[in-house]
């Protein structure tokens, strides 16, 4: 979709969410043999950049990215796909068009894009042309001895237009180093030398190219493969390992661009040089039609590797026989003695856990605990275990950990002690520790009531936001303290406050042309407003209802925009796949200062939700209801998950307000990506930074957002994520 | 643009050192370090030139626990190494009873080792080495007070080579000095006993 400068609002949101549960890991010195490791939180660029030290050349394919972000030549595309789950950001500037393409291998077969590109004077002198634009490319064969790999690409294919075009293309390698690449175009990639549309046989309907619809936002599959064809091709060689040529035919003409006077091609023929300057970053000139130079870079990473290795936190504390025990002077005396549950307590705290409930039964210990550390439970299971090893009486011969969660207990892990003392270094202990480990709903195990416990921490925080046409990367930099208090069982009252050091959120002039209520669109009022801001302060309840059931009750100011009271209801059994949920919301708009007054506008918004883990790290989520302008509609997401905490998605959501009264976008959109603070500082922490990027924000299908939902609650402490991550039991 | 840039390296800049300073009522009860037991061994990176002492933390049959200062550390069984921690790209488990028993023996022979490794998904993997184990005479050394004998395992396996060594303590019944594979990313890891004058000098962790 695009918009021209000055007319449109025009609204995209970075989210940070530093607090995703529990606090950081303690830090190690740096000292003693081990790399140095990379201290605090970061964002993408920060990932990017570290990566870019780190990522070596096995991790990462040999694609080189084209002047649109996409695997390809200079502005033409290729058949090669880049390795699974390779993530590519380019920027790119050429002929007065600067595009910033984030690019994400989703399948082995499939890929996509999201780009922003900033066309100087499109619309007339000072107007610049700012537009946001998806692609997707499926490859149909797999490149093998005497065939070329074949990939279909639809480019833009969600938006005004000014980029679209579709592709058939194919590439071969013919000599080491040396490929091939030849294709057929439609739209933007079929008009140089243009001819009738060879699909013209199958149907008349393909002969012509539609205009599309205005407002931009909509699927233009009626445009698809439409219209005159035309073909192109290139080559690219590697001269060495880093150093790549391309050279390409186009059959693009750059027809928009020439008409308004902008660029005007000159020979059908581009070039570049590309460098690997590290295996993660490309640098690339090009010439583009004898008539412009251009630059681009390319940074890349895999989430599958984190950069500093999987490996990297602290030793954990090893397994104490209990043959050993009464030389390390805990005899049973002690072990059952009045500092006993002191010892456990600091033990734990030690490696990051929380404890809880602590009873020990004839032969069995029973003990809750709280994972503040790891991003896998499997983990913190496994180091709980170590230490109960050493701190339990040596009559106690069975362990059951109770993983409670915001006060929910969710499942109790039944390991045998002498499993522990077997299996420490056992080459397949991970696998035989999990075969001889039982798992079990916790719903009926008791929770202790917590004495009152206080949680706090302070820090800078960064806001962003992004697309704004007279500023498409706004950022706020300033302090935040937060705070926890956690008493009884499952109840918490939650805050957190901050105050802007400097910034520019504060200067977006942009006003809501929304015909809809206007339940988000006034966020630049709010950036404006909001310094200091309450982000939120939120009563919460969580308790289990039965087997399989979780619910909360919240109330309060639930977040940046909204207060009011929120309650949910959880089911996901222990290894299922799919999880329902329901979500009933009464919302009132809060002030624009975001202090403490409200606003007239209010309504009761909810959800029916459903999850569904697909397999191989995909999970969909349907919501289905009432949104915050009281609108009804369903809201469909899916998202790539990888074990170490990465997740890729995209979302899309339909209500009963129609494409037009939308406004720009005709639809709430956009992708979303969570990288673990852990991934790239090899620090363990549960700490993530959840970024959603939309290309519009407006008023239609927008959504209450309430902290601590209970489907990302609770998932990762079932039997099943559990079994998933095992690997992590004897870290 | 240039105002542009400014705010793309203010972002990178301010999101890279994002630290937070937590702390919690009431706070957490403290553990006191473990007393040390045992003599400590000095393990090096030859491949980064790091290096730190390591005391043992911790015994489960044959198989030693050690630990750094500054978190890291490592499990050796009679000398050879099964285990790393905090590395990156750590060995999760090798199984090396064969050679252990070979060594013990002091007959020179084939093993096979299976070294597991966990991925960046969580998945524990394996891959198998096939060894040549050569085993010299005994010999006296007073550096290692007694009967000692060297030798070298030669390993192939998917897509490379490498070559561990041990200097065997007959009298001991362990490897008191060697130098062992880890993965491909990390190299081989040296473990000695510390120098006299290093133990005197440094008693703790030596910085990398």
């Amino acid at each position: 979709m695009s918009s021209k400068g000055a007319r449109r609002q025009n609204i995209g949101q970075v989210h940070l969410v530093h607090e995703r549960r529990g606090r950081p890991g303690r830090g190690p010195a740096a000292r003693g043999w081990r790399r140095a490791a990379v201290s605090g939180g970061a964002s993408v660029l920060c990932a990017a950049a570290i990566t870019t030290s780190y990522g070596t050349a096995e991790q990462l394919s040999s694609t080189t990215y084209n002047a649109y972000g996409a695997p390809g030549l200079v502005d033409m595309p290729v058949a090669t796909m880049p390795g699974d789950a390779e993530t590519a950001i380019t920027l790119s500037r050429a002929a007065g068009t600067t595009r910033t393409t984030f690019n994400f291998q989703v399948l082995p077969r499939v890929s996509g894009s999201f780009r922003y590109s900033i066309v100087d004077d499109y619309s007339g002198p000072g107007d610049d042309l700012f537009d946001r634009s998806f692609d997707l490319r499926l490859s149909v064969l797999e490149e093998r001895t005497g065939w070329p790999g074949l990939t279909v690409g639809l480019q833009d294919f969600l938006g005004t237009g000014v980029f679209s075009g579709e592709y058939v293309v194919a590439t071969k390698t013919v000599a080491p180093g040396l490929r091939l690449t030849g294709g057929i175009g439609w739209g933007r990639f079929g008009i140089r030398n243009g001819f009738d549309n060879p699909l013209g046989i199958v149907s008349g309907a393909f002969d012509n190219r539609p205009p599309v619809a205005e407002g931009g936002g909509r699927f233009n599959a009626d445009n698809w493969f439409r219209g005159d064809a035309s073909v192109f091709g290139g080559v690219r060689y590697d001269v060495t390992d880093r150093l790549s040529l391309a050279a390409e035919y186009s059959s693009d003409t750059y027809a928009n661009e020439e008409a308004r006077g902008l660029f005007t091609p000159g020979s059908p023929f581009n070039f570049s040089v590309t460098y690997r300057a590290t295996p993660a970053i490309d640098v690339t000139a090009f010439a583009l039609h004898g008539e412009a130079f251009g630059l681009a870079a390319t940074t890349r990473f895999n989430p599958k590797h984190p950069p500093l290795g999987p490996t990297t936190g602290d030793a954990p504390p090893p397994v104490v026989p209990r043959a050993d025990l009464v030389s390390l002077g805990w005899g049973d005396a002690v072990a059952g003695g009045a500092d006993f549950r002191r010892e456990t307590a600091a033990r734990l705290a030690a490696e990051g856990i929380g404890l809880g409930r602590l009873e020990v039964d004839g032969r069995t210990a029973r003990i809750g605990i709280r994972n503040l550390r790891y991003r896998s439970d499997a983990q913190a299971v496994g180091r709980a275990a170590r230490v109960l090893t050493r701190t339990m009486p040596r009559a106690v011969d069975a362990f059951v950990l109770t993983l409670t969660e915001n006060g929910l207990p969710i499942t109790d892990v039944t390991l045998r002690r002498a499993d522990i003392e077997a299996l420490e270094f056992a080459p397949d202990g991970a696998a035989q520790s999990l075969a001889r480990a039982a798992f079990g709903d916790a719903s009926g195990t008791p929770v202790a009531a917590s004495p009152p416990r206080f949680e706090w921490a302070i820090g800078p925080y960064l806001d962003t936001e992004l697309f704004d046409p007279d500023d498409p990367l706004r950022v706020d930099v300033g302090a935040r303290l937060r705070g926890r208090l956690a008493f009884g069982t499952g109840t918490f009252l939650s805050g957190s406050v901050r105050k802007r050091v400097f910034g520019s959120l504060d200067q977006s002039t942009r006003s809501s042309n929304s015909v809809l209520p206007r339940v988000r669109s006034d966020n630049a009022i709010y950036n404006r407003e909001g310094d200091p801001a309450l982000e939120y302060l939120v009563g919460e309840q969580f308790f289990r209802p039965g087997g399989d059931l979780y619910a909360r009750v919240s109330a309060g100011y639930l977040e940046k925009m909204y207060g009011g009271v929120s309650a949910e209801v959880l089911w996901l059994p222990q290894t299922s796949d799919l999880g329902l949920g329901v979500e009933i919301n009464y919302a009132r708009q809060r002030d624009f200062d975001q202090l403490f007054g409200f606003r007239d506008y209010d309504v009761v918004t909810g959800h029916v939700s459903a999850y569904y883990d697909l397999g191989e790290g995909f999970v969909a989520q349907v919501d289905a209801g009432r949104y915050l302008a009281g609108d009804w509609g369903a809201t469909v997401a899916l998202d790539r998950e990888f074990a170490n905490g990465v997740r890729v998605g995209a979302f899309a959501t339909f209500t009963d307000v129609g494409f037009d009264d939308f406004g720009e976008g005709s639809f709430d959109k956009g992708i979303r990506v969570t990288l673990p603070v852990a991934w790239f500082t090899g620090r363990e922490s549960r700490q993530a930074l959840d970024t959603t990027i939309r290309p519009v924000l407006r008023d239609g299908g927008a959504r209450l957002s309430v902290p601590h939902r209970l489907y990302p609650t609770v998932r990762g402490a079932r039997e099943s994520d559990l079994g998933q991550d095992w690997g992590r039991f004897w870290r | 643009m240039t105002r542009r840039l400014a705010a793309l390296a203010l972002l990178a800049l301010a999101a890279c050192s994002t630290t937070e300073i937590a702390g919690e009522f009431p706070s957490s009860p403290l553990v006191g370090p473990d007393a040390a037991r045992g003599a400590p061994v000095v393990a090096s990176l030859p491949a980064t030139g790091a290096s730190g002492v390591f005391r043992p933390a911790g015994r489960n049959g044959d198989v030693t626990s050690w630990r750094a200062a500054d978190g890291s550390g490592f499990a050796t069984d009679r000398g050879v190494l099964v285990t790393t921690f905090g590395l990156g790209h750590d060995l999760y488990a090798a199984d090396v009873s064969r050679l252990v028993a070979i060594l013990t023996a002091g007959r020179s022979g084939t093993v096979r080792r299976v070294h597991r490794m966990l991925d960046g998904e969580n998945n524990v993997t394996a891959e198998s080495w096939d060894c040549d184990v050569r085993v010299s005479a005994t010999r006296d050394s007073p550096s290692a007070g007694g009967r000692v004998r060297d030798v070298t395992e030669a390993c192939e396996g998917p897509g490379g080579a490498f070559e561990n060594t041990y200097l065997w303590s007959v009298s001991g019944d362990r490897a008191v000095r060697s130098e062992q594979f880890v993965s491909r990313e990390v190299g081989m890891l040296r473990i000695a006993p510390p120098a006299p004058v290093a133990t005197a000098i440094v008693p703790v962790a030596i910085g990398q």
